[in-house]
């Protein structure tokens, strides 16, 4: 077993209990999204080890950092009608939902990963992930959807506005 | 370091999304100002942008086709004739709109530039073959569409209706992104065609990851298009969403997905034979589905609403006997009838939207009754509309479905063509409700009783009778003019296995 | 556009122009001139076009008659119009002997009629409205019988459709006129889908074997392309003349009021009376027998098809002329007299005898026109009461409408030699018994059974027409005087502000959930709601004056035509015997064998004896009094009687019926959509439940039950996509 082999078991593990606690302690809101912390943490780790360093820095900038306080203050807010939260509890759905998400999971998932296994090197280039390599091409080839995607942004910028607008 | 050369730009190809997005970021610095408290200048300053958009696709139909910035942005007559559609819709919709905003009171400035980018987003996704494109043309869409549906904050059910709207948006977009990283994956391209790319590898598990990653983006445009079974949310969110943020939706969606549509199931011809039958029954469901359903509506807007499940499946028919025998059937009959369903939609929720009065709307079938009084032209308008969308000769909806019938029967999709024709004769029955509903008086009714200046509506609906009649009447012309999208620009005909 | 036949457009032409008149400068005009003067202005352009059509193609049919029998066809092209791949579609007009024969009939009574509606609705507000949609409605059906291609047919054959579905609905403020719009509407659709995949059943034979056949003219949709080839065609593939014929029978069943599909005309009679006149009697309605006689060629290569048109034609005439015997509304009389005359239509062609059906056709067009203008006169003078039992002795105050309308009953009634139905009647009976003409299936002669149903069907028509003209014109008391004064005698007070029957039977009866037919309480509200501002009641003191001369010339016009001489039309020798001029065909056939006489003595002598006798009987019963047994008290009917009245329960089976399964099927459509998905997941819920001992109300209409069934759509295209991959051992 490989150095790599071992950091990425590690990573990958924490990674699963992470994703697990979300759901698993679901009764408490802000618990479950310490655990999301965590779990985009170490997935930032994960694309640091596959050489994709821009992704893992803004993964813990953006996920982690903005994104999930973001999280917790609303939460936070919300505290307060926590039994909203769980009010829902299983009415039936619940069963067949997990079944087929199982379902979906087993077929795509094992059909498509499972050959995957026996691959070991990455055909991809050193600088792949670098923050020179990606600016580089988004700002050449990818010049314009890089400007669209702004242009996403400022939708969802208008578009929160428009909702939370009282009068005109 | 070496530097790459900086390409020639294709400025032309990108104008007119550009063109509108520049026009929405105009429309929101104007807002800004809100010159004599009112949208009135916006309204102007977004139809001449709108006008100048349209200006800027015309003279492409006489360029070169091909793709630019590397097949992020392709001109092909598909692509142009959609995006002329797509400006025209928002055109009309905007004519229409402020005084329908004002009497509901909720007269926000930023509906015009939300449907302008919203446009935009649809034009890009009808004008790419880079799933990267797709993905971001669907998500500009999409976005600003869940906030218009939420806009009118008053009404419970707008609000229910976006969250709807918002979630089950998510869940399918959340299917379009994983089926492209499947296919990104074994193939390591973005463009559309990476299904082929895949069988060419000719290895067994890359085609078998490209093969799930292709089903799962169908689910997402499925989604978009309204196709059953991912059809539930279309009739919640016609009806709660403000009238004219449904005719805009019903049509700029409806055109966007089954453009993108037409580009992914043709890039996914090496294929075929693993997921035609999926589309068939799909298509089949939702003509089914959505004709039958549609029967026992009370809300004129949730008919409309399973009406167009109905009308994606039509359109899905014509997609698939072109997908089936491109050498016999062009392109021709689908975008002849997209361009008719947009305009039938457009005049009959227009039409429909004099139901709101004094900052309340009823969209049942009683709300209707009397506006044969109350906006007799507008009304007269409606039976054309609907006329159309029953499918009676000589107008546009008629032509439509008979070339799609025609097509189907080329193509060798016989029970497509009669299912077909048995739904849409079933689907009369529920159009004549709506008719009957407007001509049935109403008590005490007066004769355009709000005072709502009605010159914006009345030119909209004069502009889609005379699109019906033009389009019928020159059916020919039209269909001609149509019909250079088959010549062999098909988006997997000529191309070649891109680099990785 | 070149040839003795170039003006032929003028014929669509002109009433087109019309309808564009009426449509845009209608209201303006009678805005201007005030309604004085105004609506005669737009009356006097509403019929000049419709005359001067007319007139144009009577100059073309005494053109055509100038050639050679043979070469009596020509088709004109207008514009190219439709070219896709290999199909070309043009604006064609076929002007041939059967076409002008049509539009003789169209313009010509329509130009009457219309001459009599401006009269007739003068005091209507919707005056120009009115003339706009019969204007159309002409153009329209002058489109279905002059298109040279099945496209245009379809598109006249709907448009006339359209039209018909606006005039039932004019008064659409009355709730029940529009349901009974949409009742012709929705039953005409049936008829619709019958014919337009009878026109793809042609279609697709035709593209299919047009190499075969070696077809060059890309217009094979086209008439005069189609019947060269059909013998051919139908030699090749017997099955598929009998299916086409079969579906074109059908769409011909829907427009031509045949049961079952018969129950929509009887409703129509909501529109004003010279709706009723023109497309529910005199031209519309025979669009079937025009299109049967137009595919002629595919009827007779099919036995079985023939003895379909035959039977149910039998059977319609039977069933109508039972049911008039019932009805108390003077227009739903006539209305199910047509409804039998057009089943005597059908027999005839059913026989084979496909010129008999068209001469009656026309002597029907006249005189049932005749008849309905004529109880329109008597509507108008009877203060819009429609109730036959109200009326009685008006001999005294309308002689014009009595002499008039008495040809007209006369020739329907079928006496002998006088007049114009007697000569029809024994065209199509004759050969149906005789079998002259006939295409026989087998041992069962179909077709000859139908010519005894017809002479029985004779003597009824004979009997009920004289029971209508008796209880309206009879010698007996002025029944009117004798009424309660506005209290209504029962349920059936069938007074009416506008000249239109509310449909008082059956359907209203039956609320349903899309409201497309009334409750009770509706129709309370209606009738409550209904503007009375026009027409005083009718009440003791009423006095009947004779109605304009506007009114009363088109019913001597068509009178004249209701006479005997029409006959000549099928005298042996005669240059325009209407069989040879239909079909130039037959007379070369008819010079190697002899053409037997048209009706054998024997069979003239029934005729004597069906007509005499059941005009006999109907003088008897009716003339000097309104018996008990039909009279105001609902509760004194025979129960005979009161079955007919009910239309035996057709109507309320075939129509509440469909209604009923269309709804069903609907909701159990939409109860899978939104439910039965729901309801699985709550099943397995349930047992989750009984499980888990949590109960909980399962509710729909949440996100997440939606999401549930995106979720099993992916899931079943992956699953199917693995399946697939499985199935073919793994991917390629």
């Amino acid at each position: 077993m490989s150095g790599n082999q071992i950091v990425f078991i590690v990573l990958a593990a924490i990674a699963c209990i992470g994703a697990a606690g979300v759901v698993v302690f679901g009764d408490n809101p802000v618990r479950s999204a310490l655990f999301l912390v965590l779990n985009f943490f170490v997935l930032g780790f994960l694309y640091f080890t596959l050489g994709a360093q821009l992704l893992g820095i803004s993964q813990i900038l953006v996920y982690a950092g903005a994104i999930m306080v973001l999280f917790l203050f609303v939460i936070m807010m919300l505290q307060q009608q926590s039994a909203f939260l769980r009010s829902t509890e299983s009415d039936g759905r619940g069963p067949i939902a997990w079944l087929l998400g199982a379902t979906m999971f087993m077929t795509v998932g094992a059909a498509v990963l499972a050959p995957l296994g026996g691959v070991t090197g990455s055909p991809i280039l050193d600088t792949f992930g670098t923050p020179q390599s990606i600016g580089k091409v988004l700002f050449t080839g990818y010049a314009w959807p890089f400007l669209i995607s702004s242009v996403l942004l400022l939708v969802g910028i208008v578009g929160s506005i428009l909702l939370a607008k009282r009068k005109f | 370091m070496s530097y790459q050369p900086i390409p020639t730009i294709d400025w032309w190809a990108i104008a007119p999304v550009s063109i509108v997005m520049v026009t929405g970021i105009v429309a929101l610095l104007i807002e800004m100002f809100r010159p004599n408290r009112n949208n009135n200048t916006i309204v102007a300053v977004s139809l001449v942008g709108l006008f100048l958009a349209g200006l800027s696709v015309v003279p492409q139909f006489s360029m070169p086709f091909g793709s630019s910035f590397g097949g992020m942005v392709v001109r092909d007559y598909l692509g142009l004739v959609l995006q002329l559609l797509l400006i025209t819709v928002c055109f009309v919709a905007f004519l229409f709109s402020e005084p329908y905003l004002r009497e509901k009171r909720i007269a926000f400035a930023e509906f015009y530039q939300l449907a302008l980018w919203a446009s935009a987003g649809g034009m890009i996704m009808v004008t790419t073959e880079n799933l990267l494109m797709f993905f971001l043309g669907l998500e500009v869409l999409g976005i600003a569409l869940y906030c218009l549906t939420g806009m009118c904050r008053q009404e419970l059910r707008s609000e229910e209706s976006a969250m709807k709207y918002f979630l089950l948006g998510a869940f399918g977009t959340a299917f379009v992104l994983m089926g492209i990283a499947y296919l990104y994956g074994p193939t390591g391209s973005l463009r559309i065609d990476a299904v082929s790319i895949a069988v060419a590898s000719d290895q067994p598990h890359f085609v078998l990851m490209a093969l799930f990653g292709f089903g799962l983006l169908l689910v997402g445009l499925c989604f978009k298009s309204a196709l059953v079974p991912f059809h539930q949310w279309t009739p919640d969110v016609y009806q709660g969403a403000p009238t004219n943020v449904t005719a805009f939706m019903a049509s700029t969606s409806k055109i966007a997905a089954i453009g993108a549509l037409i580009r992914v199931l043709a890039a996914g011809a090496p294929l075929v034979s693993y997921w035609f039958p999926i589309m068939f029954w799909v298509a089949i469901l939702s003509m089914v589905v959505g004709n039958f359903a549609a029967l026992v509506q009370k809300d004129v807007k949730r008919t409309l609403g399973y009406s167009s499940v109905a009308n994606g499946g039509y359109m899905l028919v014509a997609v698939l006997a072109h997908v089936q025998a491109p050498e016999k059937v062009s392109l021709a009959s689908t975008l002849f009838f997209i361009t008719g369903y947009g305009v039938m939609t457009m005049g009959a929720f227009a039409v429909v939207s004099l139901a709101a009065r004094d900052g309340k709307e009823g969209t049942r079938f009683q709300d209707l009754h009397g506006l044969w009084h109350r906006a007799p032209f507008a009304a007269g308008c409606l039976i054309l509309f609907v006329a159309s969308l029953i499918g009676v000769p000589p107008t546009v909806g008629f032509f439509g479905k008979m070339f799609i019938f025609n097509d189907a029967l080329a193509a060798g999709l016989l029970p497509l063509a009669l299912v077909l024709a048995v739904t849409s004769v079933v689907s009369a029955y529920y159009y004549l409700g709506i008719i009957q509903a407007v001509f049935v008086q109403e008590e005490g009714a007066v004769k355009n009783e709000s005072g709502r200046p009605q010159a914006g509506l009345n030119l909209a609906v004069l502009l889609c009778a005379l699109a019906i009649f033009g389009i019928s009447l020159g059916a020919e012309n039209v269909l001609k003019f149509m019909a250079p999208a088959e010549d062999g620009r098909q988006p997997v005909a000529e191309r070649t296995v891109a680099q990785r | 556009m070149t040839g003795p036949f170039a003006n032929v457009w003028l014929i669509v032409a002109l009433p087109l122009i019309g309808f564009l008149v009426q449509a845009l400068l209608g209201g303006k005009v009678v805005q201007t001139l005030g309604p004085r003067f105004g609506r005669p202005a737009m009356g006097a352009l509403a019929v000049l076009p419709i005359a001067a059509a007319f007139a144009v193609g009577l100059d073309l049919t005494i053109k055509l008659a100038q050639l050679p029998p043979e070469s009596r066809t020509a088709v004109v092209t207008l514009f190219d119009w439709i070219t896709l791949q290999s199909v070309n579609v043009p604006f064609e007009l076929r002007v041939d002997t059967l076409s002008m024969t049509m539009v003789l009939i169209i313009t010509g009574i329509g130009a009457l009629i219309h001459l009599y509606a401006t009269g007739y609705m003068a005091e209507e507000r919707d005056y120009t409205r009115f003339f706009t949609y019969l204007n159309l409605f002409v153009a329209a059906m002058l489109v279905l019988v002059l298109g040279n291609n099945l496209v245009l047919t379809f598109i006249g054959w709907e448009g006339v459709g359209l039209c018909s579905y606006l005039l039932i609905g004019f008064w659409y403020k009355d709730v029940a006129n529009s349901k009974a719009a949409n009742k012709a509407f929705i039953v005409n659709r049936i008829g619709d889908w019958g014919f337009t995949l009878g026109i793809f059943g042609i279609v697709v034979l035709m593209a299919a074997n047009k190499d075969s056949l070696g077809i060059t003219d890309a217009r094979w949709m086209s008439f005069d392309v189609i019947l060269p080839y059909a013998k051919d065609l139908l030699a090749m593939y017997p099955g598929w003349a009998t299916a086409v014929a079969v579906l074109l029978f059908i769409g011909a069943m829907g427009k031509s009021a045949q049961y079952p599909l018969a129950i929509w005309l009887p409703d129509a009679m909501a529109g004003p009376t010279p709706v009723s006149a023109l497309i529910h009697a005199a031209t519309m309605v025979t669009s079937g027998i025009y299109l049967l006689t137009r595919m002629s060629e595919w009827f007779l290569a099919s036995p079985v098809a023939m003895a379909i048109v035959a039977g149910v034609g039998a059977l319609t005439a039977l069933i109508g002329a039972a049911t008039a015997f019932g009805q108390t509304d003077i227009k739903k009389v006539l209305a199910f007299s047509t409804v039998s005359q057009l089943g005597y239509m059908f027999i005839g062609c059913g026989v084979g005898a496909f010129y008999a059906g068209m001469f009656h056709v026309l002597t029907h067009a006249f005189f049932k026109a005749l008849l309905f203008l004529g109880s329109g006169a008597v509507i108008h003078a009877m203060a819009h009461n429609q109730d036959m039992r109200n009326y009685g002795n008006l001999q005294r105050y309308l002689p014009i409408t009595f002499a008039t309308m008495g040809i007209g009953w006369a020739a329907i009634a079928g006496i002998p030699f006088l007049f114009a139905g007697f000569w029809s009647k024994e065209a199509i009976l004759g050969p149906a018994v005789n079998q002259t003409e006939a295409v026989m299936l087998g041992p069962l002669s179909v077709g000859q059974w139908a010519g005894w149903v017809g002479f029985l069907v004779a003597a009824m028509t004979a009997c009920y027409m004289t029971r209508m003209m008796a209880l309206t014109f009879g010698s007996g008391p002025e029944r009117w005087r004798l009424l309660p004064a506005h209290s209504g005698h029962d349920d059936h007070h069938g007074h009416d502000a506008h000249g239109h029957d509310h449909g008082h039977d059956h359907h209203e009866a039956h609320a349903d959930e899309h409201g497309y037919f009334m409750t009770d309480a509706e129709l309370e509200a209606a009738h409550a709601a209904e503007p009375h501002e026009h027409h005083h009641e009718l009440d003791a003191h009423h006095k009947p004056h004779e109605v304009p001369v506007t009114m009363w010339l088109p019913l001597a016009v068509l009178a004249v035509f209701s006479l005997g001489w029409v006959g000549a039309l099928l005298y042996e020798n005669s240059a325009w015997k209407l069989k040879y001029w239909l079909f130039p065909a037959a007379k070369k056939a008819a010079e190697h064998a002899h053409d037997g006489p048209v009706a054998t003595w024997m069979l003239i002598a029934l005729s004597f004896a069906t007509s005499l006798g059941g005009i006999a009987l109907g003088l008897w019963l009716y003339w000097r009094r309104l018996p008990d047994w039909e009279g105001w008290d609902l509760s004194k009917w025979n129960p005979l009687q009161k079955a007919s009245q009910r239309q035996f329960g057709i109507d309320e089976v075939l129509g509440d019926g469909s209604v009923k399964a269309g709804a069903a099927v609907g909701s159990v459509t939409w109860a899978f959509d939104r439910w039965v998905v729901d309801g699985l997941v709550n099943l397995v819920g349930g047992l989750g439940r009984l499980f888990g001992g949590v109960v909980r109300k399962a509710q729909s209409g949440y996100v997440r039950g939606y999401a549930l069934l995106m979720e099993i759509g992916v899931v079943a295209i992956v699953g199917y996509l693995l399946y697939q991959i499985v199935s073919a051992g793994g991917a390629r």
